[in-house]
């Protein structure tokens, strides 16, 4: 048995109001990828908050390398030889790559910056992840695959023990998936240690060694070798598991988001352009209808939904909702003509994150609950507490601030504010970007919900498979609509389908 | 006061956390502890401080700055700052003072008064927000501008004001109390009332906690943001005509260095620069606490240039404790301390690094999120 990179024994997290983490332990032996799973909520982000040094465990051990270790602090543990790379990059927009790459390491600088010696060190960290990037671009002029490549390489510098990737591949095209689990099955063969999170249980699956499942902040289930993915899904979601939907997705079943469409129009959009980017785009959704948009990252889908909403600027092109133009470019008016929006970036776009839930379900329709020119608190409240029951929202009371929830239920409170508002149009951007098995399936309980009430919704998304649950699905392809499919069509030449996408 | 020590944080009844056997009280108490412990010092520095009549003049001392603390809170909710109000404050009292000698009624006077203020307030809100020019630079202008104003309307030196009428109504008292300070007072708990029960004061927050999410959530962002600064500038022309009553003139040289008094209030207040958090009430208790510190040393009979530098360290401290969670990291830190844990588990003041203020179960993804924020939104 190899060495082992990092030990953990029995570490304790608690938090007001929620115990994280009951009793964890982890073993990676050097060389070894270990996927990490388990629903929100189950303790994964609080393990990698406390092995990153950004939180202190209330009790337990860290041993690496055989070391035991203190990680009071990030640059504690990246000291001790664990690197993390967030979902959410932490690089400087406005400098340039090489200066991203040393940005927390200075004393290979001295004290005169030795530029073509850190160049050439920033060009082969690059090299070795096969990114083809400028080290002299300035990072904000990157796309964000790329940029995630920066941090990698900015990860790698240090040539650390462990290596941890909290969901790396969500926000990356699938060509640089590949090349990304291939870069880390390179990194172990090196003798590193990785452990691996990602919803993407085929990703999972595909390249690590064991599988480590999580749930409650308990341990429950070690793999030794990668199981079926429905293996893993049931150790996730455990006594759910039986009418869990997601499961019997992973079991083969057929899964289908809508199946109610009706006869008349809901929302059209005729000829809408951005003038840029976005070729004009004409489709029609009828009421009781998901309408699937998807494309490679980057074909123009998110364009489309941000044209259709008024945040991004359209040049020409009209949008119709139940008979009615609405007036272009301003989200306040989408939303007054039955226009709700769930962005694809929930945090920076969507949520208000130091307000409460309620507070963030009822922001859209404070003049429900406004009378006599007041707030009525108590029925925003009772109101805020059926949702919180009705979509099974995690929380410890609807006045918890959604920044300290996790992110499925973060997504189900910005759900909970469009159908507060009886929303006729929901367009959903990503809907399910990070979000675990489980937490997707309420989210599509509640798109079909939102479907049988007579609503009408637009999934933009790039997961294929999420497209495919649609009943009809647009394909994007460098801004411009390229295919027309329906579900029937979709599950009879799934190849055809896949075709499309370039 | 108990509204204050129950801000929106404060958790339900139903989801008290389990271990915890002390409730950890909010930024908004350590202010009340604050506040007290400054009294505490004042009655044993001098048995003058707990006197009415002392007493009365910090409140009447308070009360303008108090309601320019208010008229800034507003602002700064929104991820704003007013550094116009004092200059505004000063037209306000040359408007009433010329008004007044032209023998236009009080009424009238003060309606007019009020309405330019407001009208200043206007002009900010329209270049911040549709001129898009940052409001810092946006309110220093009408700093000089409405300064320079009052200069031209005043023509020459101050003005008297000898108008009984507006003389009892600001400088006069009503049964105990002095008027000034029932203004202030209904001025705060208006401002109370509806940053919490209202429509406008939940916008307000919001967009000032995330402009973008407020905006694709369909609230009147723009709107909003310029009411405030309107808000803002009315509330300075009131705090303008306050200092009029008070020193029985009109002059344009008054309320220099107030936008600072006024941003120093809701700062010490637990207002975040950053927008979206705090409360008037605190605001004015951040007034109080300052007013209190200079009446203790005036009567203590320090000078006035350590006055300053004291002054600046109380303000130092407050923050610290009230918005940068300092009680809870000198805890923290003591309890590292005392305990000196073995090798293998250290804590201590470096764990909470990355603790934003007020933040009860920070993590990496929001300090980084919180970093984002302004660089998407900003113009």
């Amino acid at each position: 048995m190899a060495n082992s990179a990092l030990e953990v024994t029995g570490i304790h997290k608690s938090y007001p109001g929620v115990q994280a983490l009951r009793g964890v332990d982890l073993r990676v032996a050097e060389g070894e990828v270990v996927g990490l799973c388990g629903a929100n909520g189950a303790g994964k982000s609080t393990l990698v908050k406390i092995l990153s040094g950004a939180e202190q465990p209330d009790g337990g051990g860290i041993a690496v390398g055989g070391e035991v270790q203190g990680l009071a602090t990030p640059h504690a543990a990246r000291q001790a030889g664990i690197c993390t790379i967030y979902q959410e990059l932490s690089l400087v927009p406005q400098m340039t790559v090489l200066d991203n790459i040393f940005l927390d390491d200075f004393r290979r600088r001295g004290m005169v910056v030795r530029r073509r010696g850190l160049e050439t060190v920033a060009r082969r960290l690059l090299g070795r992840l096969g990114a083809d990037v400028d080290v002299h671009t300035r990072v904000a002029d990157l796309s964000i695959a790329k940029q995630q490549l920066v941090e990698i390489a900015k990860a790698l510098k240090s040539e650390p023990a462990m290596l941890l990737l909290d969901e790396p591949t969500t926000t990356l095209p699938p060509r640089d998936v590949e090349a990304l689990l291939s870069l880390m099955r390179d990194l172990a063969r090196d003798g590193v240690g990785l452990i691996f999170i990602s919803h993407r249980l085929d990703e999972v699956t595909g390249v690590c060694d064991s599988v480590e499942v999580l749930r409650d902040g308990r341990k429950v289930t070690r793999f030794d070798r990668p199981p079926p993915h429905h293996e893993i899904v049931r150790a996730m979601v455990g006594d759910r598991y039986e009418n869990s939907l997601a499961a019997a997705a992973a079991e083969g079943a057929e899964g289908k988001l809508g199946g109610v469409a009706q006869q008349d129009v809901v929302l059209e959009v005729d000829g809408v352009t951005d003038g840029a980017r976005l070729q004009p785009c004409s489709f029609q959704v009828r009421r009781g209808e998901v309408l699937g948009v998807t494309g490679l990252l980057g074909a123009g889908q998110n364009e489309l939904a941000e044209c259709i909403f008024g945040i991004r600027p359209v040049t020409s092109g009209r949008t119709i909702v139940a008979g009615r133009t609405v007036p272009p470019n301003k989200p306040r008016k989408s939303i007054a003509h039955g226009i709700g929006l769930i962005p694809e970036d929930r945090k920076t776009q969507g949520l208000v994150l130091d307000m409460s839930a309620m507070k963030n379900m009822t922001l859209a329709s404070i003049d429900r609950f406004t009378s006599f020119s007041m707030l009525q608190g108590r029925r925003e409240a009772a109101h805020a507490r059926r949702f919180v029951e009705e979509l099974q929202i995690k929380c410890s009371s609807v006045d918890q601030r959604v920044r300290t929830m996790s992110g499925g239920n973060q997504q189900k409170v910005l759900l909970a504010r469009w159908l507060t508002r009886d929303s006729r149009v929901l367009l959903l951007a990503e809907p399910t970007r990070g979000v675990d098995v489980a937490a997707k399936e309420e989210i599509y309980r509640l798109i079909r919900r939102h479907l049988r009430g007579g609503g009408a919704a637009v999934v933009v998304t790039s997961e294929v498979s999420e497209a495919a649950l649609c009943d009809r699905v647009l394909v994007l392809s460098n801004g411009r609509i390229v295919a027309e499919m329906d579900h029937d069509q979709i599950q009879a030449d799934h190849d055809g389908f896949l075709a499309h996408l370039r | 006061m108990s509204k204050t020590l129950n801000t929106p944080t404060a958790p339900s009844p139903t989801a008290r956390p389990r271990r915890r056997f002390i409730p950890r009280p909010g930024p908004q108490a350590y202010l009340l502890l604050v506040f007290l412990a400054v009294g505490v010092v004042g009655t044993l520095a001098s048995p003058y401080f707990l006197t009415a009549r002392n007493l009365e003049n910090i409140a009447v001392a308070a009360a303008v700055v108090a309601v320019l603390g208010v008229a800034q809170f507003i602002v700064i909710v929104t991820r704003g700052i007013d550094l116009s109000v004092g200059s505004i404050a000063a037209l306000s009292t040359v408007i009433a003072a010329v008004l007044l000698r032209q023998g236009v009624g009080v009424v009238a006077t003060i309606v007019v008064a009020l309405l330019s203020c407001a009208l200043a307030g206007l002009v900010n809100g329209v270049m911040v927000v549709y001129a898009r020019i940052t409001p810092f630079v946006a309110t220093l202008a009408m700093m000089s501008i409405a300064r320079g104003v009052a200069f031209i309307v005043q023509v020459g030196t101050l003005i008297v004001i000898s108008n009984q009428q507006f003389m009892q109504l600001f400088g006069g008292r009503t049964g105990a109390l002095p008027n000034v300070v029932l203004i202030a007072l209904v001025v705060t708990l208006a401002a109370a009332f509806a940053m919490k029960f209202s429509p406008i004061g939940r916008r307000l927050y919001a967009l000032g906690g995330n402009p973008e999410a407020a905006r694709l959530s369909g609230l009147p962002v723009n709107r909003d943001t310029v009411l405030a600064y309107v808000t803002s500038g009315f509330l300075a022309g009131l705090a303008g005509l306050m200092l009029a009553g008070r020193l029985s003139q009109g002059s344009s040289l008054v309320g220099q260095g107030y936008e600072l008094d006024s941003i120093a209030a809701a700062v010490v207040g637990g207002t975040s620069l950053f927008g979206g958090t705090g409360d008037p009430i605190s605001t004015v208790l951040g007034a109080l606490i300052i007013g209190m510190i200079g009446n203790i040393m005036n009567l203590v009979g320090i000078q006035s240039e350590p006055q300053l530098v004291i002054r600046g360290l109380v303000i130092l401290l407050a923050v610290f404790l009230t918005s940068g969670n300092g009680i809870q990291r000198l805890r923290q830190g003591a309890a590292g301390f005392l305990r000196r844990p073995p090798a293998g588990e250290r804590s201590g003041l470096m764990g909470s690094g990355l603790t934003a203020a007020n933040d009860d179960a920070p993590t990496p993804s929001d300090a980084a999120a919180q970093q984002t924020t302004p660089r998407r939104t900003g113009h």
